[in-house]
C-alpha cells in the first residue's frame, strides 16, 4: 500500500485542541504522525510503531526481523548502542520493545523533562544503523536471549488462521543463515524492513500537541521525501464462501478450537472482543446440552490477531457455537450491541494513561487518503461510531469464516463415531 | 513483548483560595441547583490557604502533578475528606487514611482490620469493576479503591456499608488468618532493624514487628477494638480522585452509615446528612489526626557518634548459623523542617544509593536514615577476590583496617570508610542533577504506570508536609528544592547529617549475624552489647 506524501498540516489551523482530540497528519519523509495529550502527571509516552513483523520474514531467513529490531538499539553514526533506552532510564523512565507478527514498537514512558532528548533518538533510530559484524553478532546475542513471544497458537496454527505461508515458522529463531549475513547484506535489509516511511510516531505528552509537533518537524526535515511504504496485508479469505470452516490439524488442543482471523484495525478487535463478550454471556436455550461451555479469547497481536472459540462436553462443537453465532445475530442482537458498548469503554478507560493512549493510537490503521482525517480518539481507535465495527470484522459471526484447529489424527487410527464428546480444558485467559 | 529494562526506584504563585467555614445541611445541598457545592451567590469561601501552589505548567515543569488545592471536607462524623477534581478523568481513585500510632499496643490488630475492611469491600464491590488495595506507610494504613469514576455511587454505597459495621467478628477472624498467612518470617535482620529505629524513634519495637504467632494471640476484643479505632472517622482522612466534584449524596450515605465509634448518636441523627467546608480556624487539620501528638525524637542519646570517644555500644543480636553472612545497619534521625531540607536529604540517599544500601524515610520534620552493609561469613576465608572487591584500602581512619586480622570485619573497616569517604566528597552538578531528575522523574513515571492515581501521590505529598496548606504544593516544593542544590549545599549538610564520625551526633547501630565469634569479632571496632533477641 502507497500513498503519495501529503504535506504536513498546518500546527495553527488544529489549535485548540480538545482533551479527546489528536493531531493526524503524514510528515514528507513518509513518516506518519499521532499527538495527543495527557496533562494529568508530568509524563510523557512515545511509541515509534513499524509495520514490519514475523510475516516479513523471508523464507530463507526465519526470524530476520526480530533480529533486526535488536539491531536497531545498537546506534548509528549519531547514537551510542543502548543510547535510547539509557536516555530513558537516566530520567527514570521505561523503555521496552515489542516485536509482533506485523509491528515492532519501540516504547517509553519518561517524565517530560525528557521528551525532546527522546524525541531526537527516535528521529535517529532507523537511519544508517551500525553494522559492523561485532555489532550483528551481539544483536543476534540479545535475540537469542530474548523469550519466545507470548500467543495462544503455534506457528503453523497462525498460518493457517490468516492463510498466511508466510507465518508458520519460528519468529524468534537465530539461524546459520541469519549469523552469515555480512555487514552489507545487515544494512540493506535494515533499510527495507525499519523504514521511516513504514512507521508511525505516537507522542502522548501533557505539552500541547502543536508544541510537540513543533518539536519533532525540524528532526525529520533533512530526510528525503518518501511515499509511504506500508506492507499490504490483506485478510486472505477462504477460497470460496462456506458454510462450514475449514480444518486445520496443527491444534495441541484435545477439544477443536475455532479460530477468526481479526482485520488489522481498531473497529475488528473492538467487534472480537465484543462477541467474545458476547459470547460468555449467553444463556443456555433448549435444546442445548447442559454440559456445553463456550469460552472466548483474543490472541491481541495488533496486525494479525484472532479470535479463539472453544466449546466443550458437546458432541459437535461446531455446531454448538454456530448456534450461539446465529442467536447474536438474531435474538441476541441487544446483547452483543450492549457488550459493545461496554468494549468501548473498557478501551476508553485503558487509554486513560499515557501508554495507554499511545499503545491505542500506534494500533489505528493509516487513514483512507480519500476520507477526511480523523481527529478524534473515538475516531482513531474505533470507540465512537460502533454500529462501523460489524462492517470492519464482518466474518466475526460467520462460521464459515473460522478455521477449526484440531489436533493431528494420530497414524492408524481411525475415528470412533461413537467416541465421547470431546472435552478438554477451555483455552487459556478465555474469560474476557 | 520484552522489558529491555526498568528503572524505578514524584515561579510561586501564592494561591490564596478562601472558602466559608459553612455548616450546609445536606437537605440544602441536594435540592440545590447542580452546582449546589459551588453556589455562586455564597460569598467567597475563605480559609486554608494554600501555600506556594504552581501553576499547571510550572508544576509539569517541576515533575510534579498539575492538581489544584482539594475541596477540603469536614463531614458530620468528623471525617476528613480531601475531594481532588480532575476534569473529566475516567478513573476513581479512593484513599482512606487510616492512622496506626494509636494502636500501638496491640502490633498487628491495625493490620487485621484493615484487610478485614478490604475483604468486605471487595465483598460488596465484587460485581464492579473495583479493585480494592491495602498498603502500609509509617504510622498509617491505607485502603483504597481503583475504578471509573461512572462506579462513584457503587464505590461510595460499598465504603458505607463496610464501614457501617460494627463490630464484625467473623470477618476479622477471616482477615486475621488471611494477614497471619502471608506474613513473612520475621528474619533475626528484620528484628535487629526493629530494635534500632525502636531505639532512635521511641516507638517500642514489638509494635515494629509482626509475626504470625503474635497476630493469633489477639483476642477477639482486641480485634473488634481495633476496628472500631482504627476506622473511627474522627480519626480518618480520605482521599478523592475523581473527574467530578464532590458528590454530596454520596457522602451523605457514607455519613448516615458511618458514625463516630463514640459520638452521641442522637446529636449524629440530627446531623447525618451535614457536611462542611474547610476545618474551621483552629480545627485539627488533617496532617494533625495522621501524624502522632508524641512524635519527638525519641531516645536516642543526643550525643553519639559512631567512632571515637563518643562511639555509641554496637548492639549485636546472635542469630542462628545460617548461609546468610547478617549486615551492620546503622542509622539516625535527621530533621526536615522545610522543603530543602527534604530535598537535600533525599539527594544525599539517592547519591549514596548509587554505591551502597542506604534508605531514607522522611515523615514531615523529620527523617529516618539507615544504611545497611552486608557483614559476610565465616573467620579467614576472605578469599583473593572478595579482598578485590572490598577495594583498595581507603585513607586509614580510626581503627586502621590493616591493623585488624580479622578480614570479615577488615571488610567491614573499609566499607565504614567508604561510606564516609562519599559523605564527605563534594558531588559535582551533574552528578546532583542526574540523581534528582532519576528520582523525581521516576517517581512520576510509577505513577503513570501504576494508573495515574492522585491518591497515592497525595498521601506521598502527606510526607512532605509539616501543615495541611503545603500539602497542594509539597511534590511540586520537594522537585525545585532537589533541583535547586548546589554541590557545596549537599557537601555541607552531608558532613554535618551524615558524617559518624565528626558530624552532629544521634547515631545508633547494630549488627547481626550467624557467625558464633560475631560479637567477639566486632569488639575490635566498637563497644558491643548483647542485643537481647526475645
Amino acid at each position: 500500500m502507497t500513498e503519495p506524501p501529503a504535506p504536513p498540516s498546518d500546527p495553527a489551523s488544529s489549535a485548540q485542541l480538545s482533551r479527546d482530540q489528536a493531531l493526524d497528519l503524514l510528515l514528507p519523509c513518509g513518516l506518519r504522525l499521532r499527538i495527543a495529550r495527557d496533562a494529568t502527571l508530568p509524563v510523557a509516552a512515545v511509541i515509534l510503531a513499524i509495520e514490519s513483523g514475523a510475516e516479513d520474514d523471508p523464507p530463507e531467513l526465519p526470524g530476520l526481523v526480530h533480529a533486526l529490531a535488536f539491531h536497531a538499539l545498537q546506534g548509528n553514526y549519531v547514537l551510542r548502542p543502548g543510547e535510547g533506552v539509557e536516555t530513558v532510564h537516566g530520567g527514570g523512565g521505561v523503555a521496552t520493545m515489542a516485536v509482533g507478527l506485523g509491528q515492532i514498537r519501540y516504547e517509553s514512558v519518561l517524565p517530560v523533562s525528557r521528551l525532546a532528548e527522546v524525541l531526537t533518538i527516535e528521529s535517529m533510530r532507523l537511519r544508517a544503523s551500525r553494522t559492523t559484524a561485532s555489532a550483528w553478532k551481539t544483536s543476534l546475542a540479545w535475540a537469542t536471549s530474548d523469550p519466545p513471544r507470548a500467543s495462544l497458537l503455534r506457528p503453523e496454527a497462525l498460518a493457517a488462521v490468516h492463510r498466511q505461508p508466510a507465518l508458520a515458522h519460528n519468529d524468534r529463531a537465530v539461524t546459520d543463515p541469519l549469523r552469515a549475513l555480512n555487514e552489507g547484506a545487515v544494512a540493506s535489509l535494515m533499510r527495507a524492513k525499519l523504514d521511516y516511511a513504514r512507521a508511525t510516531l505516537v507522542v502522548v505528552a501533557p505539552t500541547p500537541p502543536q508544541e510537540v509537533l513543533a518539536l519533532i518537524e525540524p528532526l525529520f526535515a533533512d530526510l528525503p521525501p518518501a511515499p509511504r511504504r506500508l506492507p499490504a496485508r490483506p485478510l486472505a479469505a477462504a477460497s470460496a464462501p462456506r458454510l462450514t470452516p475449514e480444518i486445520a490439524e496443527v491444534g495441541p488442543q484435545r477439544a477443536p478450537l475455532l479460530a477468526w482471523p481479526i482485520p488489522p484495525a481498531p473497529a475488528a478487535s473492538l467487534r472480537a472482543h465484543a462477541i467474545c463478550r458476547a459470547l460468555a454471556r449467553q444463556r443456555r436455550v433448549d435444546p442445548e446440552d447442559r454440559r456445553l461451555k463456550i469460552s472466548c479469547a483474543i490472541d491481541p497481536d495488533p496486525r494479525r490477531g484472532a479470535m479463539l472459540v472453544q466449546a466443550v462436553g458437546v458432541d459437535d462443537p461446531v455446531a454448538a457455537v454456530a448456534l450461539r453465532l446465529e442467536r447474536l445475530r438474531g435474538a441476541d442482537a441487544p446483547l452483543l450491541n450492549a457488550q459493545l458498548a461496554a468494549a468501548a469503554d473498557d478501551r476508553r478507560f485503558e487509554r486513560r494513561t499515557p501508554l495507554g493512549l499511545a499503545r491505542q493510537l500506534a494500533a489505528a490503521i493509516e487513514p483512507d487518503p480519500a476520507a477526511a482525517p480523523a481527529t478524534t480518539l473515538d475516531a482513531l481507535t474505533a470507540t465512537g461510531e460502533l454500529e462501523a465495527s460489524a462492517a470492519a470484522f464482518p466474518g466475526g459471526l460467520e462460521i464459515g469464516e473460522a478455521v477449526v484447529l484440531v489436533r493431528p489424527a494420530a497414524p492408524n487410527k481411525t475415528r470412533d463415531p461413537d467416541a465421547r464428546p470431546a472435552g478438554g480444558k477451555p483455552i487459556p485467559g478465555a474469560a474476557p | 513483548m520484552r522489558q529491555l529494562a526498568r528503572l524505578a526506584s514524584a515561579s510561586t504563585l501564592r494561591a490564596r483560595l478562601t472558602r466559608p467555614a459553612l455548616a450546609l445541611l445536606l437537605g440544602a445541598l441536594v435540592a440545590a441547583p447542580p452546582v449546589g457545592c459551588k453556589r455562586k451567590d455564597q460569598p467567597p469561601p475563605e480559609a486554608p490557604i494554600d501555600d506556594d501552589v504552581p501553576p499547571e505548567t510550572e508544576a509539569l515543569e517541576a515533575l510534579a502533578p498539575p492538581w489544584r488545592p482539594p475541596e477540603r471536607l469536614v463531614l458530620a462524623n468528623d471525617a476528613h475528606v480531601h475531594w481532588l477534581t480532575e476534569d473529566g478523568a475516567l478513573a476513581l481513585h479512593v484513599r482512606l487514611i487510616l492512622p496506626t500510632h494509636h494502636l500501638r499496643a496491640a502490633p498487628g490488630a491495625a493490620a487485621v482490620a484493615a484487610e478485614a475492611l478490604a475483604l468486605e469491600l471487595r465483598r460488596l464491590l465484587q460485581r464492579s469493576d473495583i479493585e480494592v488495595e491495602v498498603s502500609a506507610r509509617v504510622d498509617r494504613l491505607e485502603v483504597a479503591l481503583h475504578g471509573r469514576d461512572s462506579e462513584q455511587g457503587a464505590a461510595f454505597s460499598g465504603l458505607a456499608r463496610a464501614l457501617a459495621l460494627a463490630e464484625p467478628r467473623a470477618l476479622l477472624e477471616r482477615a486475621r488468618e488471611l494477614v497471619a498467612a502471608n506474613l513473612p518470617p520475621l528474619t533475626p535482620e528484620s528484628f535487629a532493624l526493629s530494635a534500632l529505629v525502636s531505639g532512635l524513634t521511641g516507638v517500642p519495637a514489638a509494635a515494629e514487628r509482626l509475626d504470625a504467632e503474635a497476630l493469633r494471640a489477639l483476642t477477639p476484643a482486641a480485634l473488634g477494638a481495633a476496628w472500631q479505632a482504627l476506622l473511627d472517622p474522627s480519626r480518618v482522612l480520605i482521599v478523592v480522585h475523581s473527574g467530578r466534584p464532590s458528590d454530596a449524596p454520596a457522602l451523605a450515605r457514607l455519613i448516615s452509615a458511618w458514625r463516630s465509634r463514640d459520638a452521641d448518636q442522637s446529636a449524629l441523627d440530627r446531623l447525618a446528612s451535614a457536611l462542611r467546608r474547610d476545618p474551621e480556624p483552629g480545627e485539627q487539620g488533617a496532617l494533625a489526626r495522621i501524624r502522632p501528638k508524641d512524635m519527638s525524637v525519641g531516645p536516642a542519646p543526643p550525643d553519639h557518634l559512631l567512632r571515637g570517644p563518643k562511639a555509641a555500644p554496637l548492639r549485636v543480636l546472635q542469630a542462628a548459623p545460617d548461609k546468610a553472612g547478617g549486615a551492620l545497619y546503622f542509622a539516625r534521625i535527621i530533621p526536615t523542617p522545610d522543603a530543602q531540607q527534604r530535598g537535600l536529604a533525599r539527594l544525599a540517599q539517592r547519591l549514596l544509593q548509587e554505591d551502597l544500601d542506604a534508605r531514607l524515610t522522611i515523615v514531615g520534620d523529620r527523617a529516618l536514615f539507615v544504611v545497611r552493609l552486608p557483614l559476610q561469613r565465616g573467620q579467614g576465608k576472605a578469599t583473593p577476590e572478595a579482598e578485590e572487591a572490598a577495594g583498595e584500602p581507603p585513607e586509614a581512619t580510626s581503627p586502621a583496617p590493616e591493623a585488624i586480622a580479622d578480614p570479615r570485619i577488615r571488610r567491614l573497616v573499609r566499607a565504614l570508610d567508604t561510606y564516609l569517604e562519599l559523605v564527605r566528597e563534594r558531588p559535582n552538578r551533574q552528578r546532583l542533577a542526574q540523581a534528582a531528575e532519576l528520582w523525581l522523574g521516576a517517581r512520576m513515571v510509577q505513577a503513570s504506570i501504576t494508573g495515574e492515581d492522585w491518591t497515592a501521590l497525595w498521601s506521598d505529598a502527606l510526607d512532605l508536609s509539616v501543615r495541611d496548606s503545603q500539602l497542594t504544593g509539597a511534590l511540586a516544593r520537594d522537585a525545585r528544592a532537589m533541583l535547586s542544590q548546589s554541590p557545596e549545599q549537599l557537601q555541607a549538610w552531608c558532613q554535618r547529617w551524615l558524617d559518624f564520625e565528626r558530624g552532629a551526633p544521634g547515631w545508633a547501630w547494630v549488627a547481626v549475624g550467624g557467625d558464633p565469634d560475631l560479637s567477639a569479632a566486632l569488639r575490635a571496632i566498637a563497644r558491643v552489647e548483647a542485643l537481647d533477641p526475645g
